[in-house]
């Protein structure tokens, strides 16, 4: 029998913009994306209020603090109302994005909603019954928490059932900023019945039943690394103190990143007939939503050299955002990456005596030689320590290892650029 | 392949010039200035690789000491072959002749073979070159030159392409110190959006300070919204008392005073006077109709006693009703009759004119019986078409009469013209065959005297070659090696004289193939006597054959004057020559001419006399027709005019103009049936009038109605009259019996009235009972006191009504009245306008803040809605990754673009092609080792040369010494390159060392007499010093001396 509902989301980034973006999306998609983090929030009230939730629990980073975005903590109190409107409670804390002493609108939070302090509180979900459930949860109070949150917990009174809602990195989750960093162990030694977790942007169940530890991911994705559906968890607290976990997709745009093989495609049209295939698959599969692709070409083939010629990959994308842009919903090609190679046989060819030969030995001699390696980079550091573009570059410069994916890049641009001799 | 020997025919300054053998590795021509060493490097060029055409613009080097323009040059190949080449100047390069050292001639295709399958072009840039050609550039233009000395073939000619391409690639990526370049643009625009960032986020400080100033809005709000509850409360109070007292309450008190001073009139009947009135006014109405009522039943009475006048016609109703009924039929046939009678009498007119028309003798009886049948009609048809048959054929005859009799005259004169001209023509003085005879004298005449001249020519030709024998001195120590060449020779002379033949054709032929022979047999001859009897002296070899030939062309001669006497003699004239063969062919062309006009003449008079005689006959033969066909047109004219008259019908009738009067006849009997129809149309009409008279005679006498019955038009007035007198009659008949009728009603309701009357002064009295009124005048005094009465009491309740509602229900109107009676007018109005007065102050201060609370709301709602800073952050990201991009595409293209340098670098390093490590062997050593490198750029398609110090310089960077010693290398290293692979041609060259200083001239020196031990080097100089440097360079080298030939 079901004890509590309610809905775990994190991580809702309002008004927060999209990464890795290079090119000006089209109008009816930047307006789409403008809105998308509020929309994916909005589908979430509409969630709590369709399926008759007792409480929202939002586990941090809901809007980006350093933004000041008054717009998002606006639309965010706005959803509370809504949710408080309809008998729904509300459960916040904040994370390393909109620590307590970041910048805040003032904004009136109504009455329905708890916001966690810097010291962890406990609130009960039903105010009439204040022994039914409980949520204890503490917000950042600034940036750089780098202590383990969960430590500060102590001992706390005992419920039917009990809710931890924390913003934090488990077991240095790979990816994401170690904040108020924790173990898996240290929160299964907690008691509590569910840890609503934030943090990781990718959805995780760290552990299924007693308690159950979960991460929601954020519901909306925001970047071409952010791919697949996004959205919150709808739990069903029992009253064996177990939970059943049921995920819900809110997301209102989908990233999505798919390869085509051009080994198997003979013609510069057969290469775009697949790319139309494929995006219209992608659209089948979004359930009704628009989908922004990132398409990677990789293999061996012919249309290597075809592909290697500039402005073709962004004519290619034209062509596929001219027939699909414009759709309702839309999908829209933000960005294709040639990662194919030529169609000769490497191997066979370095150990040749021509000129080709030599530049294929002289990229395999950039692996062990480090002078080698020096001397490739040259000229380098006119860019990346440039006065004026280094504050804008100081993290892209390459480490050995993207310096050596470079080092292959630039080889397949040789290569092609030798084209008639080398084939 | 090595130069064994030359022998210039003619060529330049040269003829019959000779020189060798040349056994050794290195020789040398040594002559002066113009002594002909550059006309010997050109003789070798062209005898080996042809003649220039003579188009070209090179030195032709003409024979201008005499001599067959050409000659020969005896080579030994690298296998051991010895061949010696011939060719003279003409089309193609000039023809080539390949003899085997046997004399056994060689095909021409092993020429190629010999050289090594170099081009002209390849000898004359790479072996055989003077001094200004050493360091032109056609040597590193030609295409299979230089793809020996660059790296063409080893992977790299995109190279320069693809570095060039990158280099663009960069530039517009990112350029250091440009502006222009993606990056700075990107970085640009996200200096601007930054600035926009910067701006939006004050935003935030704004909102802020809009946020609590509305806080404090809402709670002035708040406190003033309770301040003007309270006031309106008070002000709602004191405006109910000041209502209360100027309305209901003044109202009450005045009622009660009005009240008392009325008497009690309570019981009285509900609306006591309307009700009076209205009993009185019913009472007047049943007393009005009743005296009505009575006023009738007298009136009907009196109508309905009434007697009616004719009251009998209504007897004769149906025929009244009948005379009505015809009377407009009757009408009109009166209008009718005289516009009836007009249209006879027109018709008998028309008759009348149509008769005379016809003729005196027709009347109506004629016209009725007029024969119109099918039968005379077909009769006059049948005459019309013979009348008209004949008439036609006569036109048509005599037409075609007319046209055989013109044709007659112009045939005459035709025939008059020819005879005319055949007489004025002259008569041919030679026969047919006499013409032909003498044609074929005079083809055969042109013929042999073609013969005779080219015989002529052959003797005088012959004989010029016997004098020239006679005249010419063969140098003892040239015969041995000249016989070879005058073998050949003559035996290519014979050849061409047998070609020549064959062209010409005709007499030639024969005459070219025994000349040929002739010549092939002297070759012969010469060779074998070369053979066996060489170093003896004879008699020129070619003089006996050139006799034999001179011995035959004077037969040939002497058959052909023969041939042409003979014609001479058959053709009457003395001699044949061009001009008496001319004007012989002239006098028989005219001759041939006479004759054939003669012919044609005499041909067109027997045409024209022919059709003369056709003519005649026609025109008899049409003359008859006309005879015939005039007889039958008569007879069918006289058998029509006798059908006329069996008719009464005038003669001048033609069947045409028959069918005429048959159309009148046909006229005349439409109009007099139209005429008898329209007489007894109007005798009916008048039947119809006199039996309407008749009709209406009767009754106008029986009712005394007035009819003339001599005038039976006028009875329709009077049937009018007798129908107007029924109407009368009957309409007074009905009247009666309506007031018959209506007296029983008015009588009825008489007594009705009466009943009404009664009663109404019934109710009368008792509604007076009612109101305890003596009449009607009491009755209504007492309803106005009630009235008066009522009124007030109804006031009195809507006054205590309206105070109820002003105090509110329950006991508050007690307490409202209660203050009402201790209150005052002048305070509560006092009250009112001070509560009224807050309450404006109120309600202003109230406007202000709400107004102000507005914008701030309006203000916060924009800062919150504001998409700005939404989009601003997304478009940094959007530049940033866009940064980011660019740097990454340009990092790519750095890479690859040091990939390729270092790849080359390492490439030139290693991997130079062996022309030019064999020439930087060469340029090394001709430098002493100034010089330690020669190379070539990957990819480029240049030269250069690296020093000891490791600087890189270009050709055009060296002195001209250097530069000189540094393209003499370069041929070294492609001799040899190319000597690896075929025939190792020889190094000549013409005065190639003169810029070279002693030291490297010696060097050089050296270098050829290395190179000579696998290439035949000839050196053309005039200088001794050139010459010491290689007999030192021998020496030091410990070979053989080079061998020394001067040219004078």
């Amino acid at each position: 029998m079901t004890r509590l509902r309610f809905v775990h989301a994190a991580d809702l980034h309002l008004d927060s913009p999209f990464k890795g973006l290079r090119v000006a999306a089209p109008e009816q998609v930047a307006d789409t994306l403008y809105n998308a983090t509020f929309k994916a929030y909005e589908n979430i009230v509409d969630l709590c209020i369709g399926e008759r939730a007792d409480a929202l629990l939002v586990a941090g980073d809901i809007y980006d603090g350093a933004d000041r975005s008054l717009r998002a903590q606006r639309r965010f109190v706005e959803g509370l109302e809504r949710l408080h409107a309809a008998g729904i409670r509300s459960f916040v804390c904040h994370g390393n994005h909109d620590p307590l002493d970041g910048w805040e609108a003032r904004l009136a939070y109504p009455p329905g909603c708890h916001r966690f302090g810097a010291e962890f509180e406990s609130a009960p979900v039903f105010r009439d019954d204040p022994g039914r459930a409980v949520v204890h949860g503490v917000s950042y109070p600034h940036r750089d928490v780098t202590e383990n949150l969960v430590s500060r917990l102590g001992r706390v009174d005992t419920a039917p059932f009990s809710i931890g809602l924390l913003h934090a990195n488990v077991d240095n989750h790979p990816g994401h900023d170690p904040y108020a960093p924790c173990s898996l162990h240290d929160l299964l030694e907690a008691d509590m019945n569910y840890w609503a977790l934030g943090h990781v942007h990718t959805r995780q169940v760290l552990h299924k039943q007693g308690p159950s530890v979960v991460y929601p991911g954020n519901p909306q994705g925001r970047s071409p690394n952010e791919t697949g559906a996004r959205g919150a968890y709808l739990v069903n607290a029992l009253d064996d103190g177990n939970v059943d976990l049921e995920f819900r997709a809110v997301d209102c745009v989908r990233w999505e990143r798919f390869a085509v093989d051009i080994g198997a495609h003979e013609t510069e049209q057969a290469l775009l007939d697949a790319l139309h295939k494929s995006m219209e698959e992608l659209l089948d599969g979004a359930g009704g939503r628009p989908v922004i692709a990132r398409i990677s070409l990789e293999g061996r083939g012919e249309l290597n050299r075809f592909l290697g010629r500039a402005d073709t990959l962004d004519h290619l994308a034209e062509q596929i955002n001219e027939a699909w842009t414009d759709r309702t919903p839309f999908a829209w090609c933000e960005r294709i990456e040639n990662r194919t190679a030529p169609t000769f046989d490497r191997g066979a060819r370095v150990a040749g005596s021509d000129f080709l030969a030599e530049v294929l030995r002289t990229a395999d001699r950039a692996r062990s030689d480090p002078e080698l390696r020096e001397r490739l980079r040259a000229g380098m550091p006119g860019l990346y320590e440039h006065h004026r573009f280094r504050r804008y570059l100081s993290g892209a410069v390459p480490n050995e290892e993207e310096f050596a994916a470079l080092v292959r890049e630039a080889e397949m641009m040789a290569v092609n650029l030798l084209a008639e001799d080398g084939e | 392949m090595k130069i064994r020997g030359l022998r210039i025919d003619g060529f330049g300054k040269f003829a019959d010039f000779e020189c060798g053998p040349l056994e050794r590795p290195v020789t040398i021509f040594q002559g002066a200035n113009e002594a002909g060493k550059s006309t010997l490097l050109a003789f070798i060029r062209r005898v080996l690789f042809g003649f220039p055409d003579g188009r070209s613009r090179r030195n032709p080097y003409p024979p201008l000491a005499g001599g067959r323009h050409g000659g020969s040059i005896t080579i030994v190949s690298d296998a051991g072959e010895i061949v010696t080449v011939h060719r003279v100047q003409g089309t193609g390069g000039g023809p080539v002749t390949l003899n085997a050292a046997s004399g056994e001639p060689l095909p021409q295709a092993e020429l190629p073979r010999l050289l090594g399958h170099h081009s002209r072009d390849i000898f004359q840039n790479v072996f055989a070159f003077t001094l200004d050609e050493l360091h032109n550039d056609a040597l590193l233009k030609d295409d299979r030159i230089n793809s020996q000395i660059y790296s063409a073939g080893m992977g790299a000619s995109k190279l320069p392409a693809a570095l060039k391409r990158l280099s663009e690639e960069k530039s517009r990526l990112f350029l250091k110190g440009g502006n222009k370049h993606a990056i700075h643009e990107a970085a640009r625009a996200l200096t601007s959006v930054d600035s926009g960032i910067a701006e939006v986020r004050n935003n935030a400080q704004q909102y802020g300070d809009l946020s609590a100033r509305l806080d404090e809005v809402k709670t002035e709000l708040t406190q003033l919204d309770g301040r003007r509850k309270e006031n309106q409360s008070r002000l709602d109070r004191q405006e109910r008392l000041k209502s209360a007292w100027d309305g209901p309450w003044n109202e009450l008190n005045m009622v009660e005073q009005e009240l008392a001073g009325l008497p009690v009139v309570d019981d009285f009947p509900t609306d006591g006077v309307s009700r009076l009135e209205g009993l009185e006014e019913r009472r007047r109405n049943a007393r009005r109709e009743f005296q009505s009522a009575e006023r009738d039943v007298a009136d009907f009475k009196v109508r309905a006693g009434t007697p009616v006048e004719h009251e009998a016609i209504l007897d004769g109703t149906a025929d009244v009703r009948r005379l009505e009924q015809g009377r407009t039929s009757f009408d009109n046939s009166v209008r009718d009759l005289p516009k009836r009678r007009n249209q006879v009498e027109e018709q008998r007119n028309t008759l009348a004119a149509t008769l005379k028309d016809l003729g005196a003798d027709w009347d109506e009886t004629r016209l009725r019986n007029f024969d119109m049948s099918l039968a005379v009609r077909e009769e006059i048809s049948r005459h019309q078409k013979k009348l008209r048959g004949a008439r036609e054929s006569l036109v048509l005859c005599e037409s075609n009469l007319e046209q055989e009799e013109t044709a007659l005259a112009r045939s005459s004169e035709v025939e008059t013209r020819a005879e005319q001209a055949l007489k004025a023509a002259a008569k041919p003085g030679l026969g047919e065959k006499h013409l032909k005879q003498r044609g074929t004298l005079l083809t055969e005449g042109q013929l042999r005297l073609g013969q005779r001249d080219f015989a002529l020519r052959r003797v005088a030709d012959l004989q010029d070659q016997l004098d020239s024998f006679a005249s010419t001195t063969i140098p003892a120590s040239r015969r041995k090696n000249g016989r070879t060449f005058a073998v050949l020779g003559i035996g290519t002379v014979g050849i061409a004289v047998v070609a020549g033949g064959a062209v010409l054709g005709g007499g030639a032929l024969p005459v070219g193939i025994a000349a040929g022979l002739a010549l092939a047999v002297i070759s012969a001859y010469l060779f074998l006597s070369g053979r066996s009897s060489a170093g003896t002296v004879a008699e020129p070899p070619l003089t006996a054959p050139v006799r034999n030939s001179l011995r035959k062309a004077e037969i040939e001669l002497e058959e052909a004057e023969s041939v042409l006497k003979r014609c001479a003699a058959s053709l009457g004239i003395e001699t044949i020559d061009e001009k008496s063969l001319m004007a012989d062919s002239e006098d028989l062309e005219d001759e041939r001419n006479k004759a054939q006009k003669y012919q044609r003449l005499s041909a067109d008079l027997d045409r024209a006399r022919a059709v003369t005689r056709q003519g005649k006959d026609l025109a008899d033969r049409a003359r008859e027709k006309v005879e015939r066909v005039r007889k039958e047109s008569e007879a069918a004219q006289k058998e029509w005019l006798e059908w006329l008259r069996a008719r009464g019908l005038r003669e001048t009738f033609a069947p045409e103009t028959i069918a005429e009067l048959r159309g009148k006849v046909e006229l005349g009997l439409s109009q007099l049936r139209e005429l008898k129809e329209r007489r007894h149309r109007v005798q009916a009409i008048k039947d119809d009038i006199n039996a309407y008279a008749a009709m209406v005679e009767p009754l106008a006498s029986a009712f005394d109605v007035a009819l003339d019955v001599n005038e039976p038009c006028s009875a329709g007035v009077t049937a009018g009259k007798l129908v107007e007198l029924h109407g009368q009659v009957q309409q007074q008949i009905s009247g009666r019996e309506a007031a018959e009728s209506q007296l029983a009603k008015a009588r009825r309701k008489l007594k009705e009235r009466e009943s009404d009357l009664r009663s109404a002064e019934e109710d009368m009295k008792n509604l007076l009972l009612r109101g305890h009124a003596a009449d009607a005048e009491d009755f209504r005094k007492r309803a106005e006191v009630h009235r008066q009465r009522a009124g007030l009491k109804d006031k009195r309740s809507a006054a205590l009504e309206r105070l109820q509602r002003l105090s509110g229900p329950g006991k508050r109107l007690e307490s409202l009245m209660q203050e009402l009676g201790k209150a005052d007018i002048e305070t509560l109005a006092s009250e009112v306008n001070r509560l009224e007065e807050e309450r404006d102050r109120i309600a202003e201060k109230n406007q202000e803040l709400s107004t102000e609370r507005g914008s701030l709301e309006e203000g916060l709602k924009r800062l919150v809605g504001e998409k700005e800073s939404s989009k601003l952050r997304a478009e940094r990201y959007r530049l940033l990754e866009q940064v980011s991009g660019h740097a990454r595409e340009w990092v790519v293209r750095t890479i690859a673009e040091n990939l390729l340098k270092e790849a080359r670098g390492k490439f030139e390093k290693e991997r130079q092609p062996d022309v030019l490590r064999n020439s930087q062997e060469y340029f090394r050593g001709m430098t002493g080792g100034r010089y330690q490198a020669v190379f070539s750029p990957l990819g480029s398609s240049e030269i250069h040369v690296r020093d000891s110090d490791g600087s890189a310089k270009q050709p055009d960077q060296l002195s001209r010494g250097a530069r000189e010693q540094l393209f003499l290398a370069l041929r070294f290293g492609l001799v040899r390159e190319l000597g690896q692979r075929s025939e190792r041609l020889p190094l000549i060259v013409d005065e190639a060392l003169v810029n070279f200083d002693p030291d490297r001239g010696l060097k050089a020196a050296q270098a050829f007499m290395e190179l000579a031990e696998q290439n035949q080097v000839l050196v053309f100089t005039c200088h001794p010093q050139i010459v010491d440097w290689f007999v030192k360079a021998a020496a030091e080298r410990g070979v053989q001396p080079p061998q020394t030939i001067p040219i004078d």
